[in-house]
């Protein structure tokens, strides 16, 4: 651009017919021109871009597809791994959620010693009532050591091997357990069977018994340790002519969820056995 | 390499019945999963039956049972005994033999456990047993022997692929 350095007016003239344009632009008197000039540039340039992206997509589709799906299989290998460590995780709640209450059942008897197992099978035979954990006589185990859970009595161990054991559980037909019931604090045997149901027997007839008391073990025996909740009864069978009362119990343990159990090491089984027999 | 197949098969049967299977209930019965193995195995025509087969299987559950070992030995080679009869006799009833030697094998193993829980002086109701225990094992077996006999036709294609086409 020339300017006109001849002609001081025209110089003059344009300064002003510029800064005119300038206060009427800022003050929005020129939206509306500006617009109307403006709008169809702004059609052209928004249908150049649509085409041109249009015509980019097209050439560079192909790589973009082979991205998302090579993306699309890591997010997928990503979620599978994301899963499995929830459900990795989970297990691991659960687990600490059992060891805890093990834990308070174990702080709530201080003067047990324990030695926690996870059960890892049960016997093949539907009609008898063991179960088998993964600690054995390395591990401290001995034969007769009692096994409890957090809601009570499980059994006691019955076979050890170097890494395992055989528990037999209340619930086992041979199972026999000398138990107490509260409140009225009279004794009678507890017993399985081999459908798995407890059995209080041996009770004396002029017990006051009703469902919903709570049955512990009595310690008497030496077999298993007193006051260690096996359940509660349920029904209760009075006989005239029968000498003893008998009732039903419902075990506190859920023995077919049973997972994780604490082996009492410091409890020493007493054999009455040579005692009972006659000279 | 059958027989060896055959005693691996057991064995891995018998860690399944231990760990898993117990777990499959109906009422108080459970899924005798080491029976079903060894009916299915001993039915497929290729091999050939044997009451034999019925004393790995036994010895396999003697360590991990609390019943004595000769409860499962009689148990299970009785069963196999059955297997064996019913091979012989109603051969091309393939269906029926199956499902005979299942229901009649269960029926053996239970009978002799019961026999000795007996004389044993376990506490036991007979029709308790029965009806508890040995029915719903037996309709739980029923329901898994198919699918059993199925893998095991491709176990033993695996095996020797010459005999699996027999």
């Amino acid at each position: 651009m020339r300017f006109p350095k001849n002609n001081p007016y025209q110089l003059v003239a344009l300064i002003l017919l510029a800064a005119g344009l300038l206060l009427l632009a800022l003050a929005g008197y020129l939206s509306p021109l500006l617009n109307s000039v403006l709008q169809p540039i702004y059609g052209a340039q928004a249908w150049l871009y649509d085409r041109f992206q249009a015509i980019q997509d097209f050439i560079n589709a192909p790589a973009d597809i082979a991205r998302l799906r090579q993306e699309n299989a890591e997010l997928n290998s990503e979620n599978a791994a994301l899963q499995t460590q929830i459900i990795a995780l989970q297990q691991q709640v659960t687990e600490i959620e059992l060891l805890s209450a093990l834990l308070d059942f174990a702080r709530a008897r201080p003067e047990n010693a324990y030695q926690a197992a996870a059960v890892i099978g049960r016997d093949p035979s539907p009609f008898l009532h063991y179960v088998i954990i993964n600690r054995g006589s390395d591990d401290g185990i001995r034969r007769g050591m009692p096994v409890v859970a957090q809601q009570g009595m499980v059994g006691r161990v019955a076979q050890v091997t170097a890494n395992a054991a055989r528990v037999e559980l209340i619930t086992d037909p041979a199972a026999q357990v000398s138990v107490r019931l509260q409140p009225s604090d009279v004794d009678g045997m507890l017993s399985g069977s081999i459908i798995g149901d407890l059995a209080i027997d041996l009770i004396p007839q002029d017990a006051t018994l009703q469902a919903g008391d709570l049955v512990f073990t009595s310690g008497i025996g030496g077999l298993y340790p007193g006051n260690i909740l096996i359940g509660q009864v349920s029904s209760v069978q009075q006989e005239a002519q029968a000498l003893f009362q008998t009732a039903t119990v419902q075990p506190a343990v859920d023995f077919t969820r049973l997972e994780i159990v604490l082996v009492i090491v410091n409890f020493q089984p007493v054999d009455v056995a040579p005692l009972l027999t006659s000279p | 390499m059958r027989i060896f197949a055959g005693i691996v098969l057991l064995l891995g049967a018998a860690l399944l019945q231990i760990t898993l299977f117990t777990r499959i209930t109906l009422l108080q019965g459970s899924v005798d999963f080491v029976l079903l193995v060894l009916v299915a195995w001993m039915l497929l025509p290729a091999n050939r039956s044997d009451w034999k087969w019925g004393l790995p299987a036994g010895i396999m559950l003697g360590f991990a049972s609390a019943l004595p070992d000769w409860v499962l030995w009689i148990g299970y080679a009785g069963a196999a005994g059955i297997c064996q009869l019913l091979k012989q006799r109603i051969w091309q009833g393939r269906l029926l033999t199956l499902f005979s030697a299942t229901m009649l094998g269960t029926l053996a193993i239970h009978l002799v456990t019961m026999a000795y829980l007996f004389v044993s002086a376990h506490p036991m109701d007979a029709l308790e047993a029965l009806n508890l225990i040995t029915v719903p094992t037996m309709l739980l077996n029923l329901i898994f022997i198919l699918p059993i006999y199925a893998i095991m036709g491709e176990v033993q294609k695996l095996v020797s692929p010459a005999e699996g086409r027999a």
